[in-house]
């Protein structure tokens, strides 16, 4: 049934309404469609709050995560009040103030490949405003799939990228990228940090391309890559071509249901900064600390970017960066122990893959990393 | 080891005559690299490679980098396939891969895999 709209709304519109693009007709579209977002953090806020501000009819919100105080730098649909809530409950709360009109569908789990058929089935275009690679590769499938378009966005640092991957129209995300890289290459935001505006910018134009494809104007990012850099100030824009060799959306494509994207990618999707380097690899905060108390020389690598250090430190820790110990691992001794840490536990992971593959045997990944050593062993250190 | 030019700013509009005019000669082009491989290229965004097609520039690249070749190629000394290199406004694998032809003043990029939300 199509829903006309209230003089209240009409007054709400009255911008859009304005717009011979939008038009009467066009926000009545916009009242009947529907939109699922992907993730509620620092793309899925923009996108959403501008997606209700534009009278999308239906929107739904998929987290399973709670919101943390270190959130808050860029996702701006959260709040100081909702720290501790569920993401997807917050963000509804803000939603319903900003625009009453709408619905807005929560799905309080993990997005995977058991659920997201089932959930992305009723909504007319995906957003991904996914964090880690498995969730981009199951969103992309699930959009191939269903014949629905792909809103991509996605940041690192100071870098974004945006596109519309609609296989029946151009290529998917997999015709660009058939294969991850592999795990530790590229650290997520937990680790590597993210610009808090980016997210901003990038979710932003995310939203600009989703109310575009359901309005049907313009030229959408079909077939196209934008890449944005906040620091040089650059906007790139590069062309994409369906890949005939496409895994998922080729003449001869071989695969045809959704698989075990973790597997996939080799690295977990969800809480995937709390990755450590295996059962045997890990020591505990309590643990080092009973270590440290009988053998105080004991040999601590911190892997940690120098900048870092200045947040948080363990005193007499030896500073050599992730990307630099393979070339600097002549400045440590294969036959001492050593405990190596980061942040949170995957940085040290990755260093200590890269040393036991050069003959390393005594070393052990600190759980949690210092944020984990801060909160349960010396609680003078922030965690951050 | 060569040093390459930078190209940080106020040498990028002087250099960038350095540039055009080594072109002529010696095929010089502008590699753009992505935040997560600067740790690689010494926190360079761009480095200037010599060669008239992508096999020569990415030898250039690597020579001038060896911390970068793991990421860029396999053991078998072939392109990763999560690594997208863009040569103007076209993916080389649209084109003649490493044996595509680089025009004077087109710019190479290396678009990475990034998956921060």
């Amino acid at each position: 049934m199509i829903e006309e709209l209230s003089h209240e709304q009409i007054l709400r519109y009255s911008r859009h309404l304005l717009m011979p693009e939008v038009g009467l007709q066009g926000q009545i579209k916009l009242k009947n469609s529907s939109a699922l977002v992907i993730g509620t953090g620092g793309l899925g806020s923009p996108v959403a709050l501008y997606l209700a501000a534009a009278g999308i009819g239906r929107i739904g919100l998929v987290d399973y995560d709670i919101v943390d105080s270190s959130n808050l730098q860029r996702q701006v649909i959260h709040g100081t009040a909702t720290v501790g809530k569920l993401k997807v409950e917050s963000a509804r709360e803000r939603l319903q103030d900003l625009n009453p009109d709408i619905q807005v569908d929560i799905y309080n789990e993990p997005y995977t490949s058991e659920n997201a058929l089932r959930i992305a089935k009723d909504y007319d275009i995906l957003i991904d405003g996914t964090d880690n690679f498995p969730t981009r590769y199951l969103t992309n499938d699930v959009a191939v799939f269903l014949g629905k378009p792909n809103i991509y966005g996605s940041i690192f640092r100071f870098d974004g990228q945006v596109s519309v991957f609609y296989a029946k129209e151009g290529p998917c995300y997999r015709c660009l990228f058939p294969e991850p890289p592999p795990p530790g290459l590229v650290p997520s935001c937990a680790e590597g940090g993210v610009f808090g505006v980016l997210p901003g910018t990038i979710g932003t134009l995310q939203a600009t391309e989703a109310l575009k494809v359901l309005l049907g104007i313009g030229e959408p990012l079909i077939g196209k890559l934008l890449l944005y850099n906040a620091l040089d100030v650059t906007f790139d824009f590069v062309k994409l071509k369906k890949n005939p060799n496409c895994r998922v959306c080729g003449p001869n494509a071989d695969i045809k249901e959704l698989i075990d994207y973790e597997e996939f990618c080799g690295v977990p999707g969800h809480h995937a900064d709390d990755t450590s380097a295996g059962a045997n690899w890990d020591i505990t905060p309590q643990e080092l600390q009973e270590r440290l108390a009988l053998a105080p020389n004991l040999l601590l690598l911190d892997v940690r970017e120098p900048h870092e250090l200045e947040i948080a430190a363990i005193q007499g820790a030896k500073n050599i960066p992730l990307g630099e110990v393979a070339q600097r691992m002549s400045e440590l001794d294969s036959a001492e122990e050593m405990i190596v840490f980061c942040k949170r536990g995957s940085r040290s992971a990755r260093a200590i893959e890269i040393l036991s593959s050069a003959g390393f045997k005594k070393m052990k990944n600190l759980k949690g990393g210092i944020n984990a050593w801060a909160e349960e062993v010396d609680k003078s250190l922030p965690v951050y | 080891m060569s040093e390459s030019p930078s190209l940080d700013f106020p040498f990028a509009y002087f250099l960038s005559f350095v540039v055009k005019r080594k072109e002529k000669t010696e095929s010089m082009t502008i590699l753009r690299i992505p935040t997560p491989l600067r740790t690689y290229t010494s926190g360079k965004s761009e480095v200037a490679v010599s060669g008239i097609k992508i096999s020569e520039a990415l030898t250039d690249l690597t020579t001038q980098f060896p911390a970068i070749k793991p990421h860029i190629f396999n053991e078998g000394n072939e392109l990763r396939p999560f690594v997208n290199l863009f040569v103007g406004e076209n993916n080389i694998k649209d084109l003649q891969g490493v044996d595509t032809p680089i025009k004077d003043g087109e710019k190479i990029m290396l678009i990475p895999s990034i998956a921060g939300g």
